[in-house]
């Protein structure tokens, strides 16, 4: 289970699936857009009601129980094991998964792909809806980022399902279940159940509900369904454009625009969806070209962007090159200049790669430097030495150092600068709070395709530390507020031992930041299985804890009766080789 | 000449710690010639240089091998200090592994004085 799992080809690896939506006219009206603000767009203070608490993915929680004084004392409350790991699933094992918890409940999945409820404020099962895939059926990675939380109008013939949870499954369905019982909506698709269109890989995200439709995706494109109904309303792009399309992120939405944000991990282009209409508002192009795998990974976050003639709807769009662009929510215009850089044209698979790449050149992000000889790390002179001669035997320009006929180096590789994590945002303390990489991998064309694999094992890289950090941008006076290494690695010896350091060195990382208002950042995915709080202004660190596997998800927080409680999925990663598991953790101050 | 392992204890370590030095020095030699050959830093060929002549002699019972080293070794952290300064997760690298080979070889050093005096060598 090393390099080779980084390997990037798995789309390429669906079986054909019959689609079972009935045919609808297009362009049908979504039946119920409901009055007032679904939880989806406006969580209740101690909720927390979509993938990034809310549509806008801000991964800021208002609580404030938990702050800088008692952060210190905060201990396990209860822990729910999932059990749900197949053995033949381990090797594709990275369930990602972030809860939900509206009202009293928490609602998660397993990488599987079961659906389960807990007591959110004692861990106690309410249902559970077991899957029944087996790992054939699983086209790409075991990946269950989340469910989402829909609320109906309207009653329903059995009177269940006013409340219902939405699940993806890896084999291409949507399933709505009842959010008290468990039970399948019957009045939603075949028994509960849609079949989607498309051939379905890669990871299972949850759906994106606005105004009445959930907008997930299918295979090679993007579709919204009626929350209600299950109906297929409109499906992107239209039919002739398909099969070059891929979508990984989850995605984000305003509700007054309508706007459904979706970042396309292929061609790395951020796509406003109508949810009404179904079709393209804007687009913006991350990355021209993208030979590299930079395909954009990360939800959008959408937050007031500070201009001369006020503050204007915007969102941040965080890349794996590291970039931070900035962007007029209605019109896709970048509200922070975008400049085309130089970058180095070469032989491409496909033909010439573009002599430039756009660059969000005010605001600052975690750029990849330019690598030296001297950069070069290892465990002892004995591999140092042969990094170095790798160094200099492979081809290495910089960013966007482009494929070639011989092996390359490609720094940072393909899980970031920025990856799935995304960015967090503080509203009150105008800070940008995001984990990042800085791994640098080695590729080389197979059959015509790109490869890349780290430069090094995934703990032992040829780059010294740090290999991954975390850092708070403000985006009063755009500028670094505080960046440091994340997760500790020790000092390297042979045969896989390490000499432990007090502070972090650097480790490569997966998953996200979970902000409070009180001014902490909780923060998991590191390979060393700690989950940490940090001083949201500082980047100090307050208190961390052990977990029982890799902590490769975000953290969220919620509130029962006045208590509040970080909860983080410690699933583990194949990729990043940490140990594997799928239990919930659930941490609070002592009663 | 020591060139087999002898069966003492001591004797037996500091051969083991000089046919690891040798072995070292070996592979920093011929990658650092290849290194230098691609127009990287040639510190690896010095080093290697040093670590292999170190090595022949004290296998050949001879002390000046044990001090010939520290002199490459003290050549090693002055390079480390120049090439990464004071950062110490890229010191690391650069110096755990010689420094560890470096002290072993002044503990055994007595063993090779005896082994030097059952010889006869000079």
């Amino acid at each position: 289970m090393r390099g080779g799992w980084w390997l990037i080809a798995l789309p390429a690896l669906v079986q054909a699936q019959q689609s079972v939506v009935a045919p609808v006219p297009p362009r049908a009206v979504p039946e119920a857009v409901e009055a007032g603000a679904p939880p989806a767009a406006a969580p209740a203070d101690g909720d927390w009601s979509a993938y990034g608490r809310s549509n806008a993915a801000l991964r800021y929680s208002p609580l404030q129980t938990l702050d800088r004084d008692n952060v210190a004392a905060l201990t396990l409350a209860w822990r729910y094991s999932l059990k749900d790991m197949p053995r033949d699933l381990k090797a594709r094992w990275a369930p990602h998964t972030t809860p939900l918890k509206v009202d009293d409940t928490l609602y998660l999945c397993s990488g599987r792909g079961s659906v389960i409820a807990l007591d959110a404020a004692t861990g106690d099962q309410r249902w559970r809806h077991d899957s029944d895939l087996q790992a054939d059926q699983f086209a790409g990675p075991a990946t269950c980022r989340g469910v989402s939380f829909h609320e109906s109008l309207g009653a329903n013939r059995d009177g269940l399902c006013r409340e219902r949870i939405l699940a993806g499954t890896a084999d291409g369905r949507v399933r709505a279940l009842d959010a008290a019982s468990g039970r399948p909506c019957t009045d939603f698709g075949e028994q509960g159940v849609v079949t989607l269109p498309g051939d379905f890989s890669g990871p299972v995200s949850p759906p994106t509900l606005v105004r009445g439709v959930a907008v997930t995706r299918a295979g090679d494109r993007v579709v919204g369904l009626s929350a209600a109904t299950g109906r297929l309303l409109w499906q992107w792009p239209p039919a002739e454009a398909r099969g070059q399309f891929a979508a990984e992120a989850v995605f984000s939405a305003d509700e007054a625009l309508g706007l459904v944000y979706v970042p396309l991990a292929r061609p790395a282009m951020l796509v406003a969806v109508d949810v009404t209409s179904g079709e393209a508002a804007w687009r913006f192009r991350g990355v021209h070209d993208d030979v590299w795998g930079y395909g954009l990974s990360a939800q959008a976050t959408l937050l007031p962007w500070p201009t001369p003639e006020g503050e204007v709807p915007a969102l941040v769009l965080p890349t794996r090159q590291g970039e931070l662009f900035v962007l007029d929510r209605a019109t896709g215009e970048p509200l922070v200049p975008v400049t085309q850089q130089q970058t180095p044209t070469a032989y491409a698979p496909d033909g010439v790669l573009p002599a430039s790449q756009p660059v969000s050149e005010g605001l600052p992000g975690p750029r990849a430097r330019l690598l030296r000889e001297e950069d070069i790390g290892g465990v002892s002179p004995v591999d140092q030495l042969w990094c170095r001669i790798q160094f200099r035997r492979l081809a290495y320009q910089g960013r966007f150092t482009p494929p070639g006929p011989a092996p390359w180096l490609q720094y940072p590789g393909d899980m970031g600068g920025i990856d799935w994590g995304g960015v967090s945002f503080d509203p009150e303390r105008a800070l940008l709070v995001f984990n990042y990489n800085q791994v640098p991998m080695v590729g080389e064309i197979r059959d015509g395709v790109p490869y890349r694999t780290p430069w090094g094992e995934v703990d032992r890289l040829c780059l010294r530390p740090p290999h991954g950090g975390i850092m708070a941008v403000s985006t009063q006076a755009p500028a670094v507020r505080w960046d440091r290494p994340l997760g500790r690695a020790g000092l390297p010896l042979p045969f896989g031992l390490s000499l432990p350091l007090p502070g972090d060195t650097g480790t490569p990382n997966q998953g996200g930041v979970l902000l409070t208002a009180s001014g902490l950042a909780f923060v998991a995915a590191t390979t060393d299985n700690l989950i940490r709080a940090l001083d949201t202004e500082t980047g100090e660190e307050l208190w961390r804890a052990r977990l029982p596997a890799g902590g490769q998800a975000t953290p969220i927080s919620y509130a029962v009766d006045g208590r509040q409680y970080i909860a983080l999925l410690a699933g583990g990663d194949y990729r990043l080789e940490t140990p594997l598991g799928g239990e919930l953790l659930v941490f609070s101050l002592p009663e | 000449m020591a060139w087999l392992p002898p069966r003492d204890p001591a004797g037996f370590s500091l051969w083991l710690c000089a046919v690891a030095l040798l072995c070292l020095g070996l592979w920093l030699l011929g990658g650092g010639i290849w290194l230098a050959l691609l127009g990287g830093a040639r510190y690896y060929v010095l080093a290697g240089a040093g670590m292999t002549v170190s090595a022949l002699l004290v296998l050949a019972g001879r002390e000046s091998g044990v001090w010939l080293y520290q002199g490459v070794l003290f050549c090693t952290l002055i390079w480390a200090l120049t090439e990464v300064g004071n950062n110490l997760l890229a010191l690391w690298p650069r110096l755990w592994m010689p420094a560890l080979l470096g002290i072993l070889l002044l503990l055994l050093l007595p063993a090779l004085r005896r082994q030097r005096a059952l010889r006869g060598v000079r």
